[in-house]
This record gives C-alpha cells, structure tokens and sequence, in this order.
C-alpha cells in the first residue's frame, strides 16, 4: 500500500481542507453545546484536539516540504507520513467524517428538545392570554407577544416599563377608544376591536427577588353570556312582577270570569226566547202556547232585574240519562257521583260510550253503574245486562279515545269480559286537569 | 217521506234556531237532538236516522269529527252535515277525510241551513274551499304553514317546546325555529301572546 507521501500535493491539500472543514464543523458544534451534559460535550472537545492536532502535522509537513522539500523529521510524524498506508488514513477520515455528522446531529437534536431560553420565550408567545414578568422597579423581565399588543392598543406605546404600565391601567389613562368595563369587581377592559380583557397583578417570590407578574385574560365570551344572562333576568323580573300582580288579581279575575260566564248564558237564554218569539209571531204554529212564552220573557226581566238567579248547570248527569232512557236503556246507578265537574265529564264520557257499545253489541236495556272512593281515588265500574262479550275485546276508536282522555287526566281504564262485559274507570282526586277551563266561546 | 234528522249541537240557542228553522220544512223531521258527540251513534243504532247536523265542538270536549268518522264507518248509509262557527284550520280537511258529506259554517239564515242540507241529501259533497282567513297579529292566518299551524295548536294548551316536539316527532331545534318564524310574522314580543291571540281567534282548537 502507499503510504501518505505517495500522494500528489493537489491530494494532499484535498486532505488538508477536508481536515479544516471537519475542524471547523467540530469547533461549532463545541460552541453552540450550549448547555449539553459534561459527558455529551467532552466526545466533542476530545475529537475536536485529535482533529486539530492531525491537522497541524499536516499543515506543518506541507508547509515544510513547500518550503524546504525535505520530509518532517518527527518520529509521530514520520509514521504518520511515512509508513502509515493511504487507505488507512482515508478510512481514518471517514470515521472523522462520520463521528463529526453524529456529533452534529446531537448538537441539533439537543437544541430542538432542551428548554432554552428562546423556547420559553415562543412558547409564552403562543399563550393566548398576556403574561408579563417584571422586577420591583417596573423593569420588563419577560412579556409575551399578547401583552405587548394589549399595551400597544391600550396605551399606545410599547411595554418599557411594567409598573407604568399597570398605573395607567388602573387610573384609566388610556386611549379614548378602549372603555373601562365594571365586571365582577375586576379590571377589564373593552379594546377597539369588542374584545374584552381583565388584568391582574401579583407579586411572585423568587429567591432573593421580587418579581412581578402581570396577567390578562380575555374574557369576551364570558362578558357576552353574563350580558344575556342580565338580559333574561331582566325579562324573568318582568315576568315575575306581571305574575305577581296576576296572583294578587286573581280573586278579581276569577270573578269577573264567572260573571262572563252568567252573562253567556242568559245571552244563550235570551236568544233562545227571541227566537222561540219571533217564531211565534211570524208562524204562529210552534208547540208553546203564548202564556209560555210570556212566562219565559219574565223569568228573563227578572234575570237581568238580578230578581233570581240562573240555576245550577245540572244538564250533564240528568241530560245523560233521560237520553238513555229515550233511547230504552235504564242506567242504574250506586254510590255517590262526583261534584267536581271535570272529573263528571269525564265520568259521563266513558257511561256514554259503554252505553253506545251495550246498545250495540249486547243489546241491552239497563246499565248498571256503581261509584266508589279508594285511596283518594274515584272508581267506576259499568256493567250491562245485555250479551255476553266475546273473550277479546278490541279498543276501537271510541274505547281508544276514551282511553287516551282518562289517562291524560291521570286516570285508567280497564276492561273485562269475564264473567261479563266490564268497563272500569279509576280518576285521581283532582281529574281532568287538563281539559279544565277549555270552553269555546261562541 | 220526510228525512229524519239528529241534532247535535250543544248550544241551546243554536239548537233552538235549529229547531224552529226544520220545523216549517216538509222534508225533514228532527227526531232528536242532543248536546254530546259521544251520544250521537246511540241514536244512530235505537232510531231511524237519516241526516245528523253535527257541531264540532260538543259537550263532554266531544269531537263530532270523531264521531262523524265512526257513525260513517258503522252505519254509511247516513248523511252526515259537519256545522262549525269555529274558522279552525284543519277542520275542513279533517271532516272530508272522516267522510262528511258536507261542512257548512253556521249562519242564522233559514234559507241557507235548507239549502245545504238539501243539497246534502241529494248526494252532493259542499264543503268550502277553504277556511276564513284571519288576522293573527301582523299576519294572516292564510300566511302560516301547515306545520306552523300544527305546532300552534300544542302551543295553546301552554306544552313547552320540548313536550310540542314529542307529541309532533319533531326536534326540539325544529319546534324553536317555527316558533320563532311564527313570532317575526305576527311581530308578536312572546309566544305567550302568539298562543293567546291564536286561541281567542278560533285558528286553532285542540282536542277536538
């Protein structure tokens, strides 16, 4: 093999700058090491003696041999020039060139995960909020982006002086375009732009020094959902204060209702006379004789004179059951009914439609009716004396839709058909709420 | 042979007028009357019936359009003249499809009652063409939809938006979004007067 002296000047000198070109390298990597462990920094330094001293020989032989043409007389050198084979030397190089790169690369890799100072600073620039630190004296140690904009847009000027600037946060020395909000006992501050941000300060204990920290906050969402909430509660007093003039009301409300409803009937009493009058007068052949008629015309002078008062609506039960005698069925009844007019209504409902379905599947001529009370509740049970029910019956829409009336008024409905045909009911105390007070008006 | 008819009307003026209105007519003989829907088809099944006038809104909240609908479907033979003063919406469509064989808006006129009810009994179906149209706040009532107009009548029983998009399969967001449209129509300030106004105008009854 050739030795290193073997090579050509033009070689030799190829070697010598890519032995500077490593040096180099390895100085800035020793450089920028920054803050690297003692065991990642020490490699580095050592490569780079080992670097640099093979690169003086080198220099010193060519320079000699430029110089004066005669070898070096060193013994390290002799055998570094001499005797050492060229593909060892270049293998030598490549090892330095690759023990250089790995070095680099730890070098880079130890500056991208480590926290430097720069990194604190970009990720603090990354906070959405605004955060300044400053000593005692007012002395910017260290704002991020967020707060030198909010200085900017609220005081004009840029964030020199930290106490300065909290002074003019709090004396409201400010540019007139930004306002001064009243939020829950804070600094805030609407900008320019409708955002709104609060201020805080505090005092942090860091060894020996005083640090102050300043923090702000945007708060827009926040003020805008507490404005609707002030918004609604404003309209919830309202309600409140209209509900409370309905309650105090309401005695007169009710009555004024009830005395609408008087009013209604002896305008439907009214009306039925003329009519039942001008019939008489024009035909002259209804079934009521004149006295009658005349009889009726004084009950309503006497009406509207408040000399009587209109009876008591009792059509309901008795209307109910004179037309099922009309229509040849006698309706047997036991127990008490109910007085509370929802729950009677809705009693006649269900007597009405298991009347039509004996009439029309059992022909029967009698229902027998029993009410009774159980545990606050109001029980129905009807039974007909017609044909006996087949073993299944089906809820048409008549059944069906008494069904779903009981059951909105809190109630049940129950069918049997053995030993016979039974339709039972069960109301809650209170029945029929909800179909209370939905008369149509005519 | 003289028709005979069943009232079923439960104001006792109307009935009256009814009454005195039929009494002169050849043709047609009132062989009961009664206040309720519900009794309507006992009537039907113990007596000869041929025409029933039947009111929607009855005693008992007795719908006669429910009734209606099972009288034709036991006993199709009968003529069935829906008579409503109420201008509800929906009540039209409800009485073609329970199979009425006409709708007539009440009026005191004898000439007019005798009319339909002729017209009736010779096979002819007389139905309006459409509801009145009423005047809801700013709007009218021809200026809602079908679906406005159905989430109204929940809203007069006083059902809260989330109850009205159960009871209508609807989402709660839906029911919000018509309630809304509803209210910028009628320029109504709440749905509380949106309901009300819609109530005493007779637009929309529930429960019948």
């Amino acid at each position: 093999m050739n030795p290193f002296l073997s090579l050509s000047y033009s070689a030799r000198g190829a070697i010598l700058m890519y032995l500077y070109a490593l040096l180099l390298i390895q100085f800035c990597c020793v450089l920028f090491a920054g803050e690297q462990k003692e065991k990642y920094r020490l490699p580095g330094r050592m490569f780079l003696f080992i670097l640099s001293a093979a690169f003086l020989f080198l220099m010193r032989d060519f320079n000699q041999r430029i110089n004066t043409g005669s070898p070096v007389t060193v013994h390290m050198e002799k055998i570094l020039f001499e005797q050492l084979p060229c593909a060892v030397l270049f293998l030598i190089l490549i090892v330095a060139g690759i023990v250089t790169c790995f070095l680099v690369c730890n070098v880079i890799r130890y500056h991208r995960t480590s926290l430097t100072r720069s990194s604190i600073k970009e990720s603090m620039d990354s906070l959405p909020s605004g955060l300044c630190f400053s000593s005692a004296d007012g002395f910017v140690l260290l704002a991020n982006r967020t707060m030198e904009r909010l200085c900017q847009e609220l005081t004009g000027s840029d964030l020199q002086d930290a106490n300065a600037f909290w002074k003019q946060l709090v004396q409201k020395d400010l540019l007139p375009e930004n306002r001064r909000i009243v939020f829950d006992g804070t600094l805030c501050f609407q900008l320019k732009n409708k955002e709104i941000w609060t201020f805080q300060r505090e005092r942090l204990a860091a060894e020996d020094e005083n640090v102050f920290q300043i923090f702000a906050l945007n708060i827009s969402e926040l003020y805008h959902l507490f404005e609707e909430l002030e918004q609604k509660n404003v309209q919830l007093a309202g309600m409140n204060r209209r509900l409370k003039k309905y309650s105090e009301n309401l005695d007169t409300f009710v009555r004024s209702r009830e005395i609408l409803d008087a009013k209604i009937r002896i305008h439907k009493e009214i009306g039925q006379t003329l009519f039942t009058s001008r019939a008489y007068l024009i035909h002259n052949d209804l079934d009521l004789s004149e006295e009658e008629i005349f009889t009726q015309w004084e009950y309503i002078v006497r009406l509207l004179k408040k000399e009587t008062s209109l009876p008591r609506n009792e059509h309901g039960w008795a209307a109910f059951v004179n037309e099922a005698q009309n229509a040849g069925v006698s309706i047997l009844t036991s127990g008490r009914l109910p007085t509370e007019s929802n729950q009677l209504e809705l009693i006649q409902l269900a007597a009405a439609e298991a009347l039509t379905n004996a009439v029309r599947h059992a022909q029967a001529d009698a229902l027998y009716i029993q009410f009774s009370e159980k545990s606050g509740c109001l029980q129905m049970r009807i039974i007909n004396n017609g044909k006996k029910a087949p073993e299944a019956v089906q809820e048409g829409g008549g059944l069906g839709s008494l069904r779903i009336r009981l059951e909105e008024a809190g109630g049940q409905m129950h069918l049997e058909t053995c030993p016979q045909f039974c339709l039972s009911v069960t109301l809650p105390e209170k029945g029929a709420e909800n179909h209370a007070s939905t008369s149509i008006d005519r | 042979m003289q028709v005979q008819v069943l009232i079923v009307e439960d104001d006792p003026m109307t009935r009256t007028l009814f009454e005195i209105h039929l009494k002169d007519s050849s043709r047609y003989q009132i062989v009961g009357m009664t206040e309720s829907a519900a009794m309507a088809e006992l009537y039907c099944l113990t007596r000869q019936i041929d025409l029933i006038i039947m009111d929607v809104c009855t005693a008992l909240h007795a719908s006669g359009l429910k009734a209606a609908e099972k009288i034709k479907k036991n006993h199709p033979h009968i003529k069935i003249l829906i008579v409503t003063s109420q201008p509800e919406c929906d009540f039209i469509e409800r009485a073609r499809n329970a199979g009425a064989d006409s709708f007539w808006y009440k009026e005191p006129s004898r000439e007019a009652l005798l009319a339909i009810m002729d017209r009736t009994m010779d096979g002819e179906h007389r139905y309006p063409e459409h509801s009145p149209s009423l005047p809801i706040g700013a709007a009218l009532s021809t200026d809602f939809t079908k679906q406005e107009l159905n989430i109204l009548r929940e809203l007069t029983s006083g059902d809260t938006d989330e109850e009205i998009a159960s009871t209508l399969h609807l989402s709660t967001w839906t029911v919000r979004k018509y309630v809304k449209q509803m209210l910028e129509k009628t320029q109504f300030k709440s749905r509380t007067q949106l309901a009300v106004a819609a109530r005493e105008s007779g637009l929309v009854i529930k429960n019948y």
